[in-house]
């Protein structure tokens, strides 16, 4: 109980613990919102290279002095043209090429970023460092939220049909690559966000622990991102009161507090593997 | 009417369907039979514009297919869907009227409407907010027979509706699709189980990378033309039982 109110004491004083709490729970709604579509496209994988290729586009951000925002969509975007290049125009299949791509990305990343030679400490770019949120990353993740929830809610009809039915989609004239590529674009944002809360590479954590719980709870949709992104921010609040109260790393505590709410909820879950549900099967009674 | 004329289609360089043409006329459910891999699926994928065909036309009412793709409704095969997505059979059939709305728009009271309608004409409506993947296979069919009455199309296509399916489903089902043919309506299916080909289907396509016969079922459905697309044996075996049961 100390604990709790030295971390709410900690809050009313200190000015980077109310930065890095709004913006944690910032990126834990957004992350929920998105990983939704992510697990129910079968996208965890490409989620994970995505965030991971950002890396050389921030690198050059930070050596160009250019936007970053800029420099890690066009590396996230351009990441996910080429592995829908290699998978489309060989027999390899997709997780192939997403390995191959997002390895090099994160590969050339990691020179640029040691090339650089900036004051940019590569350790916090990978695994976030959520007390050191300036007021204009704060100001960034709130445009790239309101950016996310305006995408979903203008193409809510479009992403669940596309992912549900994409042959449908596509019959019906539905352009599902141009979809496709926007939430590419979507989830190089929500990374660009979550560098500093989590990192690059718990980022994917981010995106599908919660929504998997939101999964195992509900049969709606919008349930579904309603509950992952609350479990996102209760995340994000309880991970930051762990890393505040024992000095722990930011993200790996966010992280691990989405990871044990999962064991829960999977122990619990109506939809948990022996029930057909989960499978997805179904009995034939003929 | 849905015409295709000459149609030549396949994957990269191999043709799966060449020089096809066959005519499926309103008011009739027309079944399509052949063996695995004589190409009906691609068939299907052609009309629905998924694959660009290397000839031939496809067209409706002498309007190509392809501009109007709204007037033909697909129901696939259930395995082919993502059976656990969290959605009820209410928003399933709700899916239906997408093709119908423009972007940034919201399904109307006259569409929610149509949505309880066909949920009803399915005998579903106190499963309307069952998740999808609690439903047993006939029901689910008929969830998709529901979702296919709301895009309000005139060409219905099914694949393979009564795999795994109850016998009440299914008979279900067909009672709907004679309502929808009574009403001018073009139905076509694709079928496997050959038993009940008599039955069901008033025409019969019977394919092999090629139309090996189209006509109504009673003339085209018979020992030589099964043993030309499936083997003499089979030919043998389902038309010799026939004849012994008089």
């Amino acid at each position: 109980m100390a604990s709790i109110q030295a971390f709410i004491t900690g809050l009313s004083q200190y000015n980077f613990l109310q930065t890095a709490l709004l913006t944690s729970i910032m990126v834990g709604v957004m992350s929920g919102i998105v990983g939704s579509f992510i697990i129910l496209r079968g996208m965890s994988l490409m989620g994970d290279a995505i965030s991971h290729s950002v890396l050389p586009g921030v690198a050059l951000a930070y050596m160009l002095g250019i936007n970053l925002v800029i420099g890690a969509s066009v590396m996230g975007v351009l990441a996910a043209v080429l592995i829908g290049y290699i998978a489309d125009r060989s027999a390899l299949k997709n997780d192939t090429a997403i390995g191959i791509i997002f390895s090099a990305f994160f590969a050339l990343g990691f020179i640029l970023i040691s090339l650089a030679e900036s004051t940019t400490n590569l350790h916090h770019i990978l695994f976030g460092n959520v007390l050191a949120v300036s007021d204009s990353d704060l100001k960034l993740t709130a445009w790239i939220l309101a950016a996310v929830v305006l995408f979903v809610v203008l193409f809510f009809k479009e992403l669940l049909i596309s992912s549900f039915d994409p042959t449908f989609a596509q019959a019906y004239g539905l352009k599902t690559t141009f979809l496709h590529y926007g939430l590419m674009v979507v989830l190089t944002l929500v990374t660009v966000s979550a560098l500093q809360t989590v990192g690059i590479i718990l980022i994917v954590a981010m995106l599908i622990t919660p929504a998997a719980v939101g999964f195992l709870w509900t049969n709606s949709l919008a349930k579904m991102m309603v509950i992952a992104s609350s479990i996102g921010v209760i995340s994000a609040i309880v991970g930051l009161f762990f890393s505040y109260t024992w000095n722990l790393a930011s993200g790996p505590a966010i992280v691990l507090v989405a990871a044990v709410i999962f064991a829960i909820s999977f122990i619990l879950s109506p939809k948990r593997f022996g029930n057909r549900l989960f499978k997805g099967g179904v009995s034939d009674e003929a | 009417m849905l015409a295709i004329t000459n149609l030549t289609v396949g994957y990269g360089r191999t043709d799966i369907l060449k020089g096809l043409s066959v005519a499926f006329t309103p008011g009739h459910i027309t079944g399509i039979i052949g063996p695995n891999g004589a190409g009906k699926s691609t068939l299907i994928k052609a009309i629905l514009n998924l694959i660009k065909p290397h000839q031939g036309q496809i067209l409706l009412n002498d309007t190509p297919v392809k501009q109007q793709l709204n007037q033909i409704a697909y129901v696939q095969q259930r395995a082919d869907l993502d059976l656990s997505f969290p959605i009820d059979v209410e928003h399933v059939v709700l899916t239906g009227v997408y093709p119908q709305l423009k972007l940034f728009h919201d399904p109307t009271p006259a569409m929610h409407a149509a949505v309880d309608a066909a949920i009803a004409q399915v005998g579903l409506t106190d499963f309307k907010h069952r998740q999808f993947s609690a439903l047993s296979g006939g029901q689910l069919q008929r969830v998709f027979v529901a979702w296919a009455l709301v895009q309000q199309a005139q060409v219905l296509i099914l694949d393979e509706p009564s795999v795994g399916i109850d016998l009440a489903s299914e008979t279900q089902i067909m009672t709907i699709l004679r309502e929808l043919t009574a009403a001018g309506k073009t139905v076509i299916i694709v079928h496997h189980d050959l038993n009940k080909v008599t039955t069901y289907f008033d025409e019969l396509v019977i394919l092999n990378h090629g139309v090996v016969a189209a006509g109504p079922t009673t003339t085209v459905f018979n020992q030589t033309n099964i043993a030309q697309a499936f083997s003499e044996d089979l030919g043998q075996v389902l038309f010799i039982k026939e004849d012994q049961h008089g």
